[in-house]
């Protein structure tokens, strides 16, 4: 102010005397101008200061909001992962609401989506404490123990004349070759076909007649590398009929209910129950007694061998099927057997579990209906001609090696119960996961 | 004559406060809104090759001709995801697993821009065949990428190691456990290129059965 003063004078007499004499007015108004000019100045800061902080609150709520979604996504794999634990206890549940402290919650239901296998669809929908929510639907699988005609976890090795083709009855004969004839194995790099040189490349009932000729309806392979193709095209695998599955197939280890200390040579009918086993052999005369059913079967646990038929000669049939459904079936299929060996269920009334590492059918054209679950066994049939089976096999591997004469022999021929796939794993699959959109209006746990 | 200079000085720093300010909000402006943009496609992308049930082997006609598989699985990628339905809407029976309608998506990188189509596959009746109905072809997901060598997709085993798209197989591809997506925005004004990669576990391929 001082400097304002003593340069007024030297601007003119006149003005310099107005000025001087309203000095202390003017330096009063100097002082309120400057002060709508800080103000002003102050606001555009203000302002720059409030839109810096609001974009980075945008920016800090777009980042919030993600980390909000990826949170309801969990929250919502992992009510799925509640539903498939209730689901396995049967029925239909839900919306069920759980509460996850410090995270938010989870809305899960569960309904019933099929019998054979038993299966579950499930609709979860997680929310994330600020809000966020995502929708997840599955389905959950119980996993069957015989879902393929044959399985081997190694060393799949099928000679020249076998067949594997599958039915629902017998009442016809689309009925009696349903195209679900189906061989897997964890392991393609060991799967052979007509290694042994015998037969006459027997084709399945599928494919009978036909050019080229497959002894399966397909193949499966689970295993993870994928590196090598099994083997396709005639006399092998229906090339457009291979499934790769990921990861190996983890079949349980049967649980023994009891410790052994005797073998059992069947020649007579067989109650409903659980027997237990060192070595099991099943010989003509080893029926299903009275009562036996898929519902109320035999099961019969070994720790041993497990033996079909003894002896070099013809075993013939053991136990055909007597249902009078079964019986009234007429004609024959494509190989010659009566339309009546094709009865739906028959072969699950009579159910063999075994630790053991050996499964041999012995003698020559024997005819067997029944299941056998041998994850550890060697599958052989002394090269025995002409057997036939109506049932499943579950094995470790299959024998090869003719000098031995321990292969599958010629015209071995399995013959898959498609009903057999409803015989449970007790293990839980989850299938066919994906994200649903979730608007606010409309995310609900509930059935669409 | 003070207040002048005191204001002049102010004025200059609130100036220059508004330029770096003004310059720092675009910047961040651009930024953010790539950074969106990114996100955005990123979900849209992971949200469905999450949910893949089965990854084609056969390499689809939707991507740019003249590929093949395995070697151009990095910027083209066709699987099914199965999408909503009743338990009684089934299109073929199979005692593996329930079938249902569902969609084959396709995703492409070409010329730095991903696109997306889709075919969904429906039945006319319960338990009838699926067959091809409705679905979109050719839509753009994100623009002016520059993924440059960078492959959209790769993809991992269930142990964690990559697969090598240098060989001739294409079914480990068919299995893959994990697939990393990434998605590079160029350089724009003073901000250096941005990338955004997001490594989704599929979950439908995560356990054998």
């Amino acid at each position: 102010m001082n400097s304002l003063t003593q340069t007024r004078p030297a601007q003119g007499g006149a003005r310099a005397r107005w000025q001087g004499a309203r000095l202390p007015c003017r330096r009063h108004h100097d002082e309120r101008g400057s002060l709508i000019v800080v103000i002003m100045v102050a606001a555009v800061v203000s302002m720059l200061v409030v839109a810096s902080l609001a974009n980075a609150l945008f920016a800090q709520d777009t980042t919030v909001r993600a980390g909000s979604s990826a949170a309801a996504l969990q929250l919502a794999d992992a009510g799925v992962n509640q539903a498939v634990r209730d689901a396995t206890n049967g029925g239909t549940g839900g919306p069920t609401t759980v509460s996850v402290p410090g995270a938010g919650s989870y809305t899960y239901s569960y309904t019933s989506a099929g019998t054979t296998p038993a299966s579950w669809h499930i609709i979860s929908v997680g929310k994330d404490w600020r809000g966020a929510q995502r929708k997840i639907e599955a389905d959950a699988e119980t996993q069957s123990l015989f879902a393929d005609a044959l399985f081997a976890n190694s060393g799949m090795h099928l000679s020249s004349g076998i067949s594997v083709d599958s039915f629902t009855n017998g009442a016809t004969a689309q009925d009696m070759c349903t195209g679900q004839g189906i061989v897997a194995t964890d392991d393609v790099n060991s799967m052979t076909f007509g290694n042994q040189g015998n037969g006459n490349g027997v084709t399945n009932c599928t494919y009978n007649q036909t050019t080229p000729g497959y002894p399966v309806d397909g193949c499966i392979v689970y295993d993870d590398s994928g590196s090598t193709p099994p083997p396709s095209g005639s006399g092998a695998c229906p090339s457009n009929d291979i499934i790769y599955e990921p990861g190996s197939y983890q079949d349980p280890t049967p649980k023994i209910p009891g410790t052994p200390t005797t073998s059992l040579v069947c020649t007579t009918p067989l109650s409903p129950g659980t027997y237990v086993y060192v070595n099991v052999t099943i010989e003509p005369g080893c029926t299903l007694g009275s009562g036996v059913s898929m519902s109320d079967p035999v099961n019969i646990y070994a720790t041993g061998t497990v033996q079909i038929g003894s002896g070099n000669g013809n075993v013939g049939a053991i136990d055909p099927p007597t249902p009078a459904t079964c019986l009234s079936y007429t004609g024959t299929d494509v190989f010659g057997n009566p339309a009546s060996y094709y009865c739906p269920g028959w072969s699950g009334g009579l159910r063999i579990y075994s630790r053991g590492t050996s499964v041999v059918f012995a003698g020559n054209h024997i005819d067997w209906w029944g299941v056998i679950y041998a994850p550890q066994a060697v599958l052989s049939t002394n090269n025995s001609p002409q057997i036939s089976m109506w049932g499943a096999l579950t094995v470790g591997s299959t024998a090869q090696n003719s000098s031995s004469k321990s292969s599958i022999g010629a015209q071995f021929a399995l013959h898959y119960d498609q009903s057999l796939s409803s015989i449970s794993s007790q293990q839980v699959k989850l299938v066919n996961w994906r994200e649903e959109p979730c608007p606010q209006s409309d995310c609900s746990a509930t059935t669409p | 004559m003070v207040v002048l200079v005191v204001l002049g000085i102010v004025m200059a720093i609130a100036t220059e406060f508004f330029i770096n300010v003004t310059t720092g909000t675009a910047s961040a402006d651009v930024r953010s809104q790539a950074e969106n943009q990114l996100q955005l496609a990123m979900r849209t992308i992971t949200e469905d090759v999450r949910a893949a049930t089965s990854i084609s082997t056969t390499y689809p006609s939707a991507c740019p001709s003249g590929g093949t598989y395995p070697a151009d699985y990095g910027d083209c990628l066709q699987f099914t995801v199965i999408h909503d339905q009743t338990p009684t809407d089934t299109c073929t029976y199979s005692n593996r697993h329930l079938l249902y309608p569902s969609t084959v998506l396709t995703y492409w990188l070409s010329g730095g821009t991903v696109y997306k189509s889709s075919t969904n596959y429906t039945a006319s009746s319960p338990g009838g065949a699926c067959s091809a109905s409705t679905g979109f072809s050719r839509t753009p997901v994100i623009s002016d990428l520059s993924n440059g060598s960078t492959p959209l997709f790769t993809y991992y085993d269930g142990y964690g190691n990559e697969l090598a798209t240098s060989g001739t197989n294409p079914n480990p591809f068919a299995l893959a456990a994990t697939i990393k997506v990434e998605l590079i925005e160029p350089p724009a004004g003073a901000n250096p290129a941005m990338e955004l990669d997001s490594s989704v576990a599929l979950r439908n391929n995560r356990t054998g059965s």
